[in-house]
């Protein structure tokens, strides 16, 4: 069953025309469609039609978890709006160097006219990075944006259980991760959330909401609230792994891989073509490197190993890219070769 | 007649008590960074009364019952309670088409004011939310909105329009609406009084300058032009926009550096007027003035092209009007600082327009001029017009 926003009308009135069709009330019928799906239609009744009202989402500071590029974009994209972010990185050395990079960036912005001196010093006033785990104690929302292991990952929720008070919601970027699977290990189910920023953080305008059988209604809702809150749409998505962007654009790139791979065009003519042609900012090859062939190709595996299908099993090349460093922009070479001057991150 | 006046941004509510048997300004004040935890209430009262708290003022709610419960305390003995408020003015943007003058609000108001937010996405609403609360919290009390735009809406059709295909008008009514019309429009109607002439018969250019700047001409009582366009954008060169620009920059821009909307958005903006110019991280005309004074080639120059765009501007309305009986500065800047007003008006005797350069140095509003051109300066009160404006309407209920 679709569940999406747009479709909450029809199915009402398909609700209606069916109840006509076989003579019973639309109330029997919800009834008995209830028994078939029971939970589907709980859900329906939880998705949020109407938000416009950002002043009830009870969001004054929020912590981050992972200080790599995601990590960055929601703190930047929080804090510019005037809410104080906790960003947990893994160790003191790492939170230094990523607040050395978002120094960069938020430079790098202000070239591009995006950002002004002052915007700058709310940024960085209101980010406090620190690898202490301990100060996420009163945040409201929690955003985690690690990919981890399975087992590493169930690890890190449950020491989130005796973190944050039983208020704050879990918010996990990482779109491969088997949510359903997590919840079962951990006491509040009910705030557990997938809600996916697409790179680059800032410029993208549409954010994935994936709820799962336990998260509250609420709980969808004031999500859903953040999301207008970051002048982002939103869809919400029902029981996936890997959203929609993510699923399509994993076979997207895979493909491209094995075209390159295949020898029968350049990285650069690959690209070049699907930026023309389809009318894309980037094409599959740099976008890959944009994101990090790490990445990518853990993303690819989750996606795999979730769903077995081929077209999401990582091309053998692109382990060996990995394995050999070539991870693309950041380290200035993947399937193109990058300078130190194009490689300012967006966050 | 008590009057409250209610000015509703997006971060910060001011607002003013006014006894409108007097004019008397009974307490001003502002709740400032609304949906921070250290937002701040200050208060002005009486003859020098003050009085401030900060508090965490989550959201307009909150800040304007926290007006309500200032301005009815006991302690400051202002107002004895609010039923003697007999109504409230509101401060709104962007009235578009819609409002050509100042209105009741009833909730089909409220419903055309929301159909003009596509407008002005960032000031009206927080002014539509303002005076929803205050609907909800003095519910007997009439509100009247009184809009930026609306003294403008006299302009005649071949002033508004711009050169850009008629069916854009039609689609997206795209065209010249104008600004700090409440300002304008006291300015002018002041500058009569002082001259002892009626308005009806006069032609006045008014030059709004502070942080935004803008210049009308006002011709027998009536805007019949104004520098501010389609946003607050146009025109004069301001403290951080850039105003009047050959629009095809803008795709240059975008194309030449990979800017994205908010990029060039932002740029002319935040980014340009005297602050891009001078390069000096502030757009506030007093450090410029003083960087320029200390002989700073980029203050100094960025000055010059400021002033020179008022003066352009004042000999085109001149020639818009057929004459000009009256120019008037009015504002932070056009109050404040005089330099700037002489070096506006530089080279512009020919149309009459002399100096009086003792009395441009006072810091008293007034006239300032010998010649046959009276040019006066004249402190803006937006808040005073709200309430007059609010008086006019609630005495015509009874």
């Amino acid at each position: 069953m679709d569940l999406n926003i747009g479709n909450q009308d029809r199915l009402k009135t398909r609700l209606r025309e069916l109840a006509e069709k076989f003579h019973v009330s639309e109330s029997d019928l919800a009834y008995e469609l209830a028994r078939i799906h029971c939970e589907d239609l709980m859900l329906l009744q939880r998705y949020p039609t109407d938000i416009d009202d950002t002043d009830s989402i009870e969001m004054k500071v929020i912590g981050v978890i992972g200080s790599e590029t995601i990590g960055r974009g929601i703190a930047k994209i929080m804090a510019v709006r005037g809410v104080r972010v906790v960003m947990i990185g893994e160790s003191d050395g790492d939170v230094t160097q990523s607040m050395e990079t978002m120094h960069c960036n938020l430079d790098w912005l202000i070239t591009k006219w995006e950002l002004t001196e002052t915007e700058k010093k709310l940024i960085l006033q209101n980010i406090h990075a620190t690898s202490d785990f301990g100060k996420l104690a009163d945040v409201d929302i929690v955003f985690d944006t690690t990919r981890l292991t399975f087992d590493r990952k169930l690890g890190l929720y449950q020491k989130l259980d005796r973190t944050i008070p039983s208020r704050t919601i879990v918010a996990i970027d990482d779109e491969t991760c088997p949510l359903e699977r997590i919840s079962k290990g951990i006491s509040h189910p009910d705030r557990l959330i997938g809600f996916h920023f697409i790179y680059p953080v800032s410029r993208r305008k549409i954010v994935e909401i994936t709820p799962i059988r336990t998260t509250s209604a609420e709980v969808i809702r004031r999500m859903a609230g953040v999301s207008r809150f970051l002048d982002k749409e939103f869809v919400v998505l029902h029981e996936t792994i890997g959203g929609v962007s993510t699923r399509i654009m994993a076979p997207f790139i895979n493909e491209a891989i094995r075209l390159w791979s295949e020898g029968c065009a350049t990285a650069y003519e690959i690209d070049r073509v699907m930026r023309l042609s389809m009318n894309l900012p980037m094409g599959p090859l740099e976008y890959a490197d944009t994101i990090g062939l790490d990445v990518i190709f853990q993303i690819m595996e989750s996606l795999w190993r979730f769903y077995g299908m081929l077209q999401f099993k990582p091309p053998e090349r692109l382990g060996y890219m990995v394995k050999s460093g070539l991870l693309g922009k950041k380290s200035g070479q993947g399937f193109h070769t990058y300078k130190a001057s194009q490689i300012g991150e967006v966050l | 007649m008590i009057i409250l006046v209610i000015n509703s941004g997006s971060s910060s509510v001011k607002f003013q008590v006014f006894e409108m048997e007097t004019e008397l300004v009974l307490c001003r004040g502002i709740v400032e960074k609304i949906g921070s935890n250290f937002s701040k209430l200050k208060l002005k009262y009486g003859k020098d009364g003050s009085y401030e708290e900060s508090s965490e003022i989550l959201d307009h709610r909150i800040a304007i019952s926290k007006i309500i419960s200032v301005i009815t305390d006991p302690r400051f003995s202002i107002l004895p309670d609010v039923t003697v408020i007999m109504a409230v003015g509101h401060r709104v943007v962007h009235g578009g088409e819609s409002f050509t003058g100042s209105v009741l609000i009833s909730t089909d108001v409220i419903d055309a004011m929301e159909r003009c937010i596509e407008l002005a996405p960032l000031h009206n609403p927080p002014n539509i939310r303002g005076i929803k609360i205050c609907r909800e919290l003095l519910p007997n009390v009439p509100q009247v909105g009184v809009f930026d735009t609306a003294f403008h809406q006299t302009m005649p059709d071949y002033a508004y329009l711009y050169g850009l295909p008629y069916s854009l008008y039609e689609k997206y009514k795209i065209r010249r609406y104008g600004f700090h019309g409440t300002s304008h429009y006291y300015a002018s109607r002041e500058a009569a009084r002082i001259m002892g002439r009626d308005v009806l018969e006069l032609k006045i250019i008014t030059c709004h300058l502070g942080n935004g700047a803008s210049i009308a001409a006002v011709k027998n009582g009536e805007s019949i032009d104004t520098s501010m366009g389609f946003t607050p954008l146009e025109g004069l060169v301001m403290g951080t926009r850039c105003g009047d620009l050959d629009p095809a920059i803008i795709p240059f821009l975008i194309e030449k550096d990979q800017l994205t909307m908010d990029g060039i958005n932002n740029l002319m903006n935040k980014h340009s007027g005297v602050y891009g110019l001078a390069g000096m991280k502030t757009g506030d005309m007093r450090d410029l003035e003083l960087a320029a004074d200390n002989g700073q080639k980029r203050a100094i120059l960025a000055r010059e092209i400021y002033a020179y765009r008022i003066r352009k501007y004042i000999g085109a309305y001149a020639a818009a009007l057929g004459g000009v009986d009256a120019v008037v500065f009015t504002g932070g800047v056009g109050e404040n600082d005089p330099q700037m007003r002489e070096r506006s008006l530089a080279g512009l005797q020919f149309l009459g327009l002399e100096l009086d350069l003792e009395r441009n140095k006072l810091r008293d509003p007034g006239v300032i001029s010998t010649g046959s051109v009276w040019i006066l300066v004249i402190k803006a009160d937006e808040e005073l017009v709200i309430a007059r404006e609010a008086n006019r309407l609630v005495l015509a209920l009874h």
